[in-house]
């Protein structure tokens, strides 16, 4: 047995004895048991470090998989790894890059602007001018980061995985994680880091979104200079302004809140019901606010992609949401793989309608609770959720918090509400819809006249 | 069969306009009042929502209209146009990456008999 394999089988065993004691010897309410487990898988997990930081952010969007306290405690993992010195990144980027760091940039920051476990951030001076994919060229002179995979970092995280999967094996661990598709979920989490270990990733999708937000003078994305870009190296346009997380009243006070928030918000329908890309890991500290007003996106790690036929069935979904409309909800969650036993519709209906009257109702709404509160319902009564579906209600849940760090009063579906509305509009005026849909409004018509 | 009546045909016709137009016009006013408590929810919600939003677009058509300034439409060629480029200029990025790569190799690689 390694010392990693030791660390990680001592610490998680620990987690699971102090989580053990927390609830009492199991004693407490389920909702409490699973609060102090959380709690202490939390604190284990940034002891491990490594792997462990991204599977806890994996699962602090996957409310659906895991649970809805520990995907919130996950919210909370803080990533604390200390600098690597420039001195060991300096010949990842020359290796990298295949020329001198003299040669790429005029200047660079030795002190790091940002660390995490598996990259480390550096402000730097571009040397010569580069045209981007989209928007204007950066000239020289202009600045920049320089975003540099940790040595090491790829082979300890491979060995990690390797690691969680042997412990997920293990009887007794599979009998606490009974409920969840650790295999399924161990490969999925290994795929997305294989996809973060390589930068170029994170690039085209930066280059995408800018492309899909080009219209919109209020959203901007960071320009990627690929002359200057590898697997393990990512250089990109340096933004300036304020993490949502740091984001002080004050500093609000300069901006108009309220429109901003609204079109975060909107900003976000856009990518899952136009463009069928989404951010899927939008917390306050990926999310900037420019000076100017406007709302950078930084960090595309985690990206939902939809087909066009689901982004019409998420509108329904959403408009059965919005107009607390339980049937017309659950007929299109069953087109996105929501699929409920024939004996459970009815239960399952009016469950629902329960929670959209309770959460959705009534002056204004609360999307979060709405939305895990259905992704238990569905949990509750043994309902498959397929992973893009709790990983868009997650979003959803998220994009209205981070509206409300902007303006605590905004209501998300008043947001929603015309932006659905308008898009299941526009589709109804499409030929194939019409000619699906006009016999049976035709003997609709028919029918009530007749009766 | 009795003689054909215009007057009723077009009473009829008339009536069945007003009760549409009746009907149209109080669901826009239950879809404008969807804010909060307004809103009744449930299966029918929607289509005054819709139809709510089909009056805003109107009375906008309307202003458009009285100004003589109407909307110029997004020619999809013009969008067409944009992905291609957008396309090239994607490639043109993945052939510097490709480079960058080739240098960073060659960089590597001891000439021989150095």
């Amino acid at each position: 047995m390694s010392a990693r394999s030791t660390q990680i089988t001592r610490t998680l065993l620990a987690a699971g004895v102090r989580g053990t004691v927390r609830s009492r010897f199991g004693l407490t309410s389920a909702s409490a048991r699973r609060a102090a487990f959380a709690a202490e898988w939390r604190r284990a997990f940034e002891t491990l470090g490594g792997a462990f930081i991204k599977l806890g952010q994996m699962i602090s969007v996957r409310p659906d998989e895991f649970g809805d306290e520990l995907a919130r405690e996950m919210e909370c993992l803080r990533d604390n790894v200390a600098p690597v010195p420039f001195a060991q990144l300096k010949p990842i980027i020359e290796a990298s890059l295949g020329a001198p760091i003299s040669s790429l940039y005029e200047s660079i920051e030795e002190k790091p602007l940002a660390t995490a476990s598996v990259a480390q951030v550096h402000a730097a001076v571009l040397a010569k001018a580069y045209r981007p994919v989209w928007g204007e060229e950066l000239p020289v002179g202009a600045e920049v980061v320089v975003k540099v995979i940790r040595p090491g970092t790829a082979d300890a995280l491979r060995t990690d995985v390797a690691e969680a999967r042997r412990f997920a094996s293990k009887r007794l661990v599979r009998r606490l994680l009974r409920g969840i598709d650790v295999d399924a979920s161990l490969q999925e989490f290994a795929a997305s880091l294989e996809r973060e270990l390589d930068l170029r990733v994170e690039g085209r999708v930066a280059d995408r979104f800018a492309f899909d937000f080009r219209p919109d003078p209020k959203i901007v994305v960071p320009r990627i200079v690929w002359t200057h870009a590898a697997p393990k190296v990512l250089t990109m346009e340096r933004m300036y302004g304020w993490r949502l997380s740091e984001l002080s009243e004050a500093e609000l006070a300069g901006v108009d809140a309220h429109a901003l928030a609204v079109h975060g918000a909107t900003a976000f329908m856009r990518q899952v019901m136009l463009y069928g890309r989404y951010h899927a890991d939008l917390h306050p500290s990926n999310l900037f606010v420019t000076p100017d007003s406007r709302i950078a996106y930084l960090d595309f790690g985690i990206v939902g992609h939809l087909t066009p036929a689901e982004r019409g069935d998420i509108a329904q979904v959403l408009a059965g949401f919005v107009y607390r409309d339980a049937d017309r909800a659950l007929r299109y969650s069953a087109d996105l793989g929501v699929v409920v036993p024939p004996h459970k519709v009815e239960m399952v209906r009016r469950e629902l309608g329960e929670l959209l009257d309770k959460t959705m109702g009534g002056g204004s709404t609360d999307f979060r609770h709405f939305g895990f509160g259905f992704l238990g319902l569905l949990r509750r009564n043994g309902i498959a959720i397929p992973s893009g579906y709790g990983l868009l209600v997650k979003s959803l849940a998220t994009v209205e918090g981070v509206a409300r760090r902007l303006y605590p009063d905004i209501d998300i579906m008043e947001v929603a509400r015309p932006f659905v509305t308008r898009m299941i509009g526009e589709s109804m005026g499409r030929p194939d819809k019409i000619q699906e849909r006009l016999p049976k409004v035709w003997r609709a018509a028919m029918r009530e006249l007749l009766a | 069969m009795a003689d054909f009546d215009p007057m009723k045909f077009f009473a009829l016709w008339m009536f069945t306009h007003d009760q549409a137009d009746d009907l149209m016009v109080q669901s826009v006013e239950r879809g404008s009042a969807v804010a909060g408590e307004g809103m009744s929810g449930g299966a029918d919600a929607f289509t005054d929502g819709f139809m709510a939003m089909v009056a805003q677009e109107k009375a906008r058509l309307k202003e458009q209209i009285a100004s003589g300034k109407l909307d110029e439409a997004v020619n999809p060629q013009d969008e067409a146009l944009e992905e291609v480029r957008f396309e090239v200029a994607e490639l043109r990025a993945a052939v510097q990456q490709m480079q960058t790569t080739l240098d960073a190799i060659a960089a590597h690689v001891v000439p021989t008999g150095a």
